[in-house]
């Protein structure tokens, strides 16, 4: 037991420290894009905030969170004692995702990524006043790759795809269906 | 509007007849004045308007200004700082929620307006269709510093039609949802 716990404690000490000597490379990064999901055939925009942990010359390890959104319009039903009344009003999707990514170098600038996410989607209805009705937060997860074009000056450019799984959402009493969902879209950063 | 007055009330101001022509188009232009039926309408800080209203709900917030010429069957919700004046030409059915600091007009000669003092105006105007009634609610009235249930002015079958406070001999099956929603690209599941 005594040796068992002698051995853990050595190698953690050396995983700590060869982590030590991999964080010296660790750089950040912003990234702000848009795409299009097809289902529900609505376009997107999104921004990462990215940590690089590990980069060597032919790979690098990147951990980011990522905020993701998109609207679709909506039509809400008010009861009153006079009748039905209609309005124009929204439901607001963002979504907030911890995600890592691996990214392999191929030649001159050009590199291909690869990754998935995992976090929360937020749906909020509002009315014609923006006033928010109700909202809603769920489960959301992605997997996603691309190509990928970096250049000496820290600027990014990239296009890729991602398939979005996102759990079904409930406003104001009503139950409604979300479609797993492939997205394609393109993207521009900053590497510091 | 007060140059109007002004200019009303104070014969020995004279103007000369060209500025007269030209002034008074854009002391009517200044001030907006419209009809609202059956509406809602939230007047932003700063904003001044002059109208009538009719079965609508209006929200006033901080600084808004809102000079009211005949209303029916409405709810106002008065921020801090807002003004409601006017009634002008006389006023029923309606229900004013003002927080501490909201300046409104005595209803005291008014049988059929009623203040109900409130602690966020702008949150019960926000859930002012959410909020209904139990079948057998009765009518609320909660005094001075009271906060409100803004069910309370929703009725069903009672308030809106009559005028009077909320009616229960009206109210013989059970409450409803008040409002739904339905997006474009979603489709409510079974």
């Amino acid at each position: 037991m005594k040796k068992t716990i002698t051995t853990a404690i050595i190698a953690g000490v050396a995983f700590a420290s060869s982590a030590q000597a991999q964080l010296s490379n660790v750089s950040g990064g912003l990234m702000l894009g848009g795409g299009y999901l097809e289902d529900p055939e609505k376009a997107y925009l999104f921004g990462q905030f990215r940590g690089t942990f590990y980069e060597d010359d032919a790979f690098s390890h990147t951990a980011f969170l990522e905020i993701l959104g998109h609207t679709d319009d909506a039509t809400l039903s008010f009861n009153t004692p006079g009748g039905t009344v209609f309005e124009d009003g929204d439901v607001t999707f963002i979504n907030i995702t911890a995600n890592y990514e691996l990214e392999a170098k191929l030649f001159g600038p050009i590199s291909v990524y690869a990754g998935a996410g995992i976090g929360a989607e937020i749906v909020t209805v509002d009315d014609r006043f923006d006033i928010e009705l109700d909202s809603d937060t769920n489960f959301v997860a992605q997997v996603f790759m691309g190509l990928r074009a970096d250049f000496q000056n820290g600027f990014l450019m990239q296009a890729g795809a991602r398939y979005l799984m996102r759990e079904d959402f409930s406003l104001l009493g009503d139950q409604f269906v979300t479609e797993d969902s492939w997205a394609f879209e393109i993207g521009v950063g900053l590497q510091f | 509007m007060n140059i109007l007055t002004a200019i009303i009330v104070s014969p020995t101001v004279r103007f000369p007849a060209i500025l007269s022509i030209l002034v008074a188009p854009l002391l009517l232009i200044s001030c907006s004045t419209s009809r609202l039926v059956d509406q809602d309408r939230v007047f932003e800080p700063g904003q001044h308007a002059v109208g009538s209203l009719i079965d609508s709900d209006v929200l006033l917030e901080d600084g808004a200004v809102l000079q009211v010429n005949y209303a029916s069957g409405n709810r106002f919700f008065l921020t801090s700082g807002s003004t409601l004046s006017g009634f002008l030409k006389g006023a029923a059915n309606s229900t004013i929620y003002a927080e501490p600091g909201a300046n409104y007009p005595n209803v005291r000669k008014l049988n059929s307006v009623r203040v109900v003092p409130a602690e966020d105006a702008r949150q019960l105007f926000q859930d002012r269709f959410r909020k209904l009634l139990p079948a057998d609610a009765e009518s609320p009235n909660p005094g001075p510093g009271g906060t409100v249930v803004v069910g309370s002015a929703v009725g069903y079958g009672g308030y809106w039609h009559s005028g009077r406070h909320y009616n229960r001999h009206h109210h013989s099956r059970p409450p409803s949802r008040s409002v739904s929603v339905r997006p474009d690209s979603y489709r409510k599941s079974n």
